[in-house]
């Protein structure tokens, strides 16, 4: 009974002393992980997010990928410079640099006293002309229009279009900080029955003429047919450099 | 001798502090789950000498297998995809409460028979 209790002894005492080590090992080697999430679908949502990042920046490396390959056979074939050139157009087409041409629509809006206007809606028409051609410029991104100019002012992502007061009121409208006046012109470039058929769906012809304001689309589906001039404005990266931090 | 357990206790952590030993965080899942197999252990074999029924050997062995086999169970689940370490966590979580459990009942019953034991020794004492 004595051996019993002193190998109990001897046994516990062996055992709490590896205990002991290996908690103290496992505390003391253990990352603080207090701001992160511990839970079990936390981690499973943080898995999922990287992956979907993981994935986004394999497309990446794939396009990176082929571009490196186009330029290494440019390079090879003498003709990197030419290359380059065109990726520089697809660019400035793309930003809205470039001016671009090809088939789509022109909207011309005026004020046109033999329509018969909503009184309540001709008056408030000068403070609501800036979303009113918002919702124009809007519906024809909306129906797939690839280049948009209002009064020669093209539109690209960072463009504006605010409404401006004088000292004796209303007077206008600034797209790209620059102020323009009726007659309103919108040029499009993109497919004609589409765009048409958002402007109908949108009944925005009916909201002018309400105002009193004409509002004649016409189409152009010539290869050229409508010429939408390039962004001349400041660009976002003019001013602001990439900062170190 | 029952504050052998205590300084032994004691004499580990001082050891894991001075070896200051630093677990890989890949690792770090395999020590814990070997830790609650040895706290099962411990449990489990203080339950055992409450009932009269310790056996050294048996203490021993089951220490070191429970340990390993739970190190090793959850590095397989980790190999095959599968949180096998799950189901070493339930049992051993299940057992390591049914000890303790056990060891309540087993205290309370060892400090009752105490008190009647001298209820009885004081009462014969009178007579």
């Amino acid at each position: 009974m004595r051996m019993q209790r002193r190998s109990l002894i001897l046994g516990v005492s062996a055992i709490t002393t590896a205990l002991g080590f290996m908690l103290t090992v496992q505390i003391t080697s253990r990352p603080s992980y207090s701001s992160s999430p511990t839970s079990y679908i936390d981690l499973r949502t943080q898995v999922d997010e990287l992956a979907q990042e993981h994935q986004i920046l394999e497309n990446d490396i794939s396009k990176a990928r082929v571009q490196l390959d186009e330029y290494q056979a440019a390079k090879n074939s003498g003709s990197l410079q030419k290359v380059l050139l065109n990726d520089q157009k697809t660019v400035e087409q793309q930003a809205g640099i470039a001016p671009v041409s090809g088939a789509g629509i022109t909207i011309e809006m005026a004020y046109d006293p033999s329509l018969p206007t909503v009184p309540e809606d001709q008056a408030a028409f000068p403070g609501l002309q800036d979303q009113m051609l918002a919702e124009v410029v809007n519906t024809l991104f909306g129906s797939g229009a690839t280049a948009v100019s209002i009064n020669g002012q093209r539109l690209v992502t960072t463009s504006s279009i605010r409404l401006v007061s004088g000292l004796a009121g209303i007077t206008g409208v600034n797209v790209n900080k620059t102020p323009i006046t009726m007659p309103y012109e919108i040029s499009a470039v993109g497919n004609v029955q589409t765009m048409e058929a958002g402007l109908t769906v949108e009944q925005l012809k009916d909201a002018f003429n309400m105002c009193g304001v004409s509002f004649d689309v016409t189409a152009h589906t010539g290869a050229h047919g409508v010429q939408v001039p390039g962004y001349s404005g400041v660009l976002p990266g003019q001013w602001a450099k990439e900062g170190n931090g | 001798m029952f504050w052998l357990p205590v300084v032994g206790l004691v004499v580990g952590v001082a050891l894991g502090l001075v070896t200051n030993i630093t677990v890989p965080v890949a690792l770090s899942s395999y020590l814990s789950i070997a830790i609650l197999a040895a706290l099962d252990t411990v449990l489990g074999g203080i339950r055992a000498s409450l009932e009269k029924s310790f056996d050294g050997a048996v203490f021993l062995t089951g220490f070191f297998t429970n340990t390993l086999v739970a190190a090793l169970l959850a590095y397989i689940g980790n190999q095959l995809g599968v949180d096998l370490y799950l189901a070493a966590v339930v049992a051993f979580g299940v057992r390591l409460f049914n000890n303790i459990a056990s060891i309540r009942r087993g205290v309370f019953l060892l400090l009752r028979q105490r008190k009647l034991n001298r209820e009885n020794a004081a009462g014969r004492a009178q007579l």
